[in-house]
């Protein structure tokens, strides 16, 4: 079975999701956007039709073939209040069919709303199919709450008409609810704010056994973002005539710019507490140029748009009455539409119903992906018999130096199972020791240890040539199995560890604390590890070329570098790293010398492989330097 | 007597050995019943669990591709993002330049500020963004965006007549379109602007 895709049909704007591994995405349009406008046109010279955001570009000079906002017209009588207010405001033709709907008049042609809906909703099918490279059949659409029974159809209609299966007609505020999950709580009042571009509503939504049902509506239809705007445009017009002396009321290009602007400002002052408004070359007169810089601040934007967030509570009482439910009564409030990222109306609305509102899904977004999750059931994508887990913390063994090596990362989903090959520390190394660490510090010793055991019969090598590969699998039950094999002799041990009786969430989110706070701390130690292992292998290694090249090496050349060997694992029992460094670099140097006059014979010949020497080296803790093969 | 009871007894159990086996027929029919039933809804799981397997496998499989084929475009948003929130300083060093005044035009310090603009365009156009061409051209909602009409008998309909900002595209993708004024035949009431 295809997916099926949840569709937010605006009056303004569109937007697609689909459930993508257990979680909503929003699908993006072809032109690259998250949203699509909801504007459908023809250009009456081809006939060729346009939808979104090109149909919206086109909109000034094709005002009578462009229809947009159709959704106010979706289901209803031509003599409807409704479209006869519409009528007045749309620039396109609303004419009564023969059955006494409105519809709509596009390059001399009739058709109904549902007709161009699905014109809207043809290009998000196409839209979804080409991000999906699947066919797309099914979908759920989105409506308000107080959309009636021929409202709905007719959305059910469009849907039909653009070769989509309609598999349920949701209402907007119960998507909304959906998206934060609330449909898993029994019992609960739903206060829902939707504050859009130009559009305000609120729904009180009643829940009963994962079942929601409208208590009631309101809203007010010209309301909305755009009006905040209007206010910051005002106002940058007011203060500029007041500082230079001219009105842009009549500059409509320098009107467009302070569109754009106004709207930027009030966008950033959500995040930012001031924001300039820079706008050079905004006009000019006699005298020349004339620059337009303001500082708006986000409590002079409060106060220019104050009785506006007013205007949205006398709604909200109104419905409070109608459901006959009190602001106590209110169990949850969720935030939708763009306008509710302004911190003042966040603040507005947790204080009229004393509840602290959901926020933190787009809230542009957010229908739609309550759609998706809706479309998600119906699909049987979203069950509990596949609910995907994570592993809260990195999962690693110690290697050389207590450094903790990661194998499986924090927030990993499991199962997962990840291999890496180590080898040993010291030359003749018979066994290594795994020690399983569970934590983000760097240091072993700051992690948790989940269990250690040893893996013996090595055969006897050099160091760094066995290749111990340790494998670490967590199941879907959350249980770590870890296992340590010698690739060479196939000998190989293993551990089970319960991760789950491990950690509690309070411990985890502590020991990730704790984590970041040692980060600096953590980093200086590990540094200080690895120096002394550059440091000892360089030794190790400077021992092995004199013993290669053997008599190739002047005796002056070979008693330097013997030297510098002794200097270092001299300095590597003190504890100055800089010490160390200098000496790792004196050494490094020697060596190369030594190097590059061995390359100049003209035969170099294989030395003879000298007795491997420093095997004693059990500090109970030897694994790796870990190199990946 | 005694041998008829024997006999009698052995009647019985001849009589009842039938029944014997078929209580332990129907004792077996009822294991064998109910192991069916288990087997049948051992294999309804497993083939749901394996339904499921090879669905998210294969959602899996195309949300790979899927990434793998739009990773270019996602490049490319990104830089489109990036530029788009620049483009405004673009447009006021072209303005900038476009209001220079004629009598300061030759000051080395003015054709500092021209270079300044010249460079900018130039970085542009090294991470592939060109302006769209738009004056004089024919009107094309895919690039650019019209704000006003204004009736005009020196071209045709349709006709983009002035750029008030320059549009930009990045590849196919536009970046911003450019916002410009349309003709529309004079005899046309359709002068309008978006206020």
């Amino acid at each position: 079975m295809s997916k099926i895709i949840g569709i937010d049909l605006g009056t303004t704007n569109s937007v697609i999701s689909v459930m993508e591994g257990g979680e909503p995405a929003v699908i993006s349009t072809a032109e690259g956007e998250r949203l699509c406008p909801s504007v459908v046109a023809v250009n009456p010279k081809t006939s060729e039709r346009m939808e979104g955001r090109v149909a919206r570009r086109q909109a000034i000079t094709n005002p009578d073939n462009t229809i947009f906002s159709v959704k106010r017209l979706m289901g209803r009588k031509f003599s409807d209040p409704e479209v006869q207010k519409a009528t007045k405001v749309l620039p396109y033709k609303i004419i009564e069919a023969d059955n006494g709907d409105a519809w709509v008049v596009m390059g001399g042609k009739e058709f109904s709303p549902p007709e161009i809906s699905a014109m809207i909703l043809g290009k998000l099918k196409r839209d979804a199919e080409a991000y999906l490279g699947e066919t797309v059949t099914d979908a759920v659409i989105t409506v308000p709450a107080y959309f009636n029974d021929s409202q709905r159809q007719a959305t059910k209609d469009a849907g039909r008409i653009a070769g989509l299966n309609v598999r349920r007609i949701i209402n907007e505020p119960t998507a909304s609810a959906l998206a934060y999950g609330l449909d898993k709580k029994k019992d609960e009042r739903i206060a829902v704010y939707d504050l859009g571009g130009g559009t305000f509503d609120i729904s009180i939504l009643d829940l009963g056994d994962g079942v929601f049902e409208v208590k009631s509506t309101n809203g007010d239809t010209f309301l909305g973002g755009d009006d905040f705007d209007q206010r910051v445009i005002d106002w940058i017009v007011d203060e500029f005539r007041k500082d230079q002396g001219i009105d842009l009321r009549n500059d409509r290009m320098a009107l467009q710019r302070l569109k754009d602007a106004g709207e930027k400002a009030k966008i950033e002052l959500s995040t930012t507490q001031q924001t300039e408004i820079n706008l050079p070359f905004i006009t000019a007169d006699a005298n020349g140029p004339k620059h337009l810089n303001l500082t708006l601040t986000r409590s002079k934007l409060e106060q220019l748009v104050d009785d506006l967030v007013e205007r949205t509570l006398g709604p909200c009482r109104k419905a409070l009455e109608d459901a006959g439910l009190k602001k106590e009564d209110i169990n949850e409030v969720i935030l939708v539409g763009g306008q509710t990222r302004m911190p003042m109306v966040q603040r507005r609305v947790e204080e009229f119903f004393g509840k602290t509102p959901h926020k933190g899904i787009n809230p542009d977004e957010v229908v739609s992906v309550g759609a998706a999750i809706q479309a998600g059931v119906l699909a049987g994508d979203v069950d509990d018999v596949l609910l995907l887990d994570v592993t809260p913390l990195t999962l690693g063994i110690e290697t050389l130096g207590g450094v903790a090596t990661p194998l499986i990362e924090r927030n990993s989903t499991i199962p997962t199972r990840k291999s890496q090959v180590f080898s040993t520390a010291a030359d003749n190394q018979t066994q290594v020791q795994i020690n399983v660490v569970q934590g983000e510090r760097p240091m072993a010793t700051d992690n948790k240890q989940l269990g250690t055991f040893v893996l013996d019969g090595i055969p006897s090598a050099p160091r760094g040539i066995p290749q111990i590969e340790v494998t670490f699998d967590i199941d879907a039950d959350g249980i770590l199995h870890v296992s340590a094999k010698d690739k060479a002799t196939g000998r190989e041990q293993k551990i089970t560890i319960q991760a789950s009786s491990g950690l509690d969430e309070n411990e985890i989110e502590r020991m990730v604390d704790d984590a970041k706070r040692h980060a600096d701390d953590d980093r200086r130690r590990k540094d200080e590890v690895e120096q002394r292992n550059e440091a000892d292998t360089l030794a190790y290694q400077a021992e092995k070329m004199l013993r290669d090249l053997g008599d190739k090496v002047p005796t002056e050349s070979r008693s330097d570098v013997e030297e510098k060997v002794s200097a270092v694992r001299k300095a590597l029992e003190g504890q100055d790293l800089a010490e160390i460094k200098r000496r790792k670099d004196a050494l490094s140097q020697a060596m190369q010398k030594v190097g590059e006059a061995a390359y100049q014979q003209a035969d170099p010949g294989e030395a003879p492989e000298g007795q491997a020497q420093g095997g004693g080296d059990d500090e109970g803790t030897v694994e790796g330097e870990f190199r990946e093969v | 007597m005694v041998k008829k009871q024997i006999k009698m007894s052995q009647e019985d159990a001849a009589r009842q050995a039938p029944e014997n086996v078929e209580e332990d027929q129907a004792a077996e029919q009822v294991d064998i019943e109910a192991l069916g039933k288990e087997l049948a809804e051992a294999q309804a799981q497993c083939a749901e669990y394996l339904d499921k397997y090879r669905r998210s496998a294969a959602e899996f499989d195309n949300y790979r591709k899927r990434q793998l084929r739009d990773q270019e475009r996602q490049s490319q948003q990104l830089t489109a993002n990036v530029v788009r929130d620049l483009l405004p300083l673009a447009d006021d060093l072209q303005r900038a330049v476009e209001h220079l005044p004629n009598a300061n035009a030759d000051e080395s310090w003015v054709q500092g500020v021209v270079l300044i603009e010249q460079k900018l365009h130039k970085l542009l156009e090294s991470y592939g963004v060109v302006a769209i061409e738009a004056k004089g051209q024919p009107f094309d909602p895919n690039v650019h965006e019209s704000l006003f009409t204004e009736p005009n008998e020196e071209y045709p309909e349709g006709t983009v007549l002035e750029v008030y900002e320059t549009g930009y595209r990045l590849g196919d993708l536009v970046v911003r379109p450019a916002k410009v004024k349309v003709s529309v035949s004079s005899g046309s009431d359709r002068a309008t602007d978006s206020n």
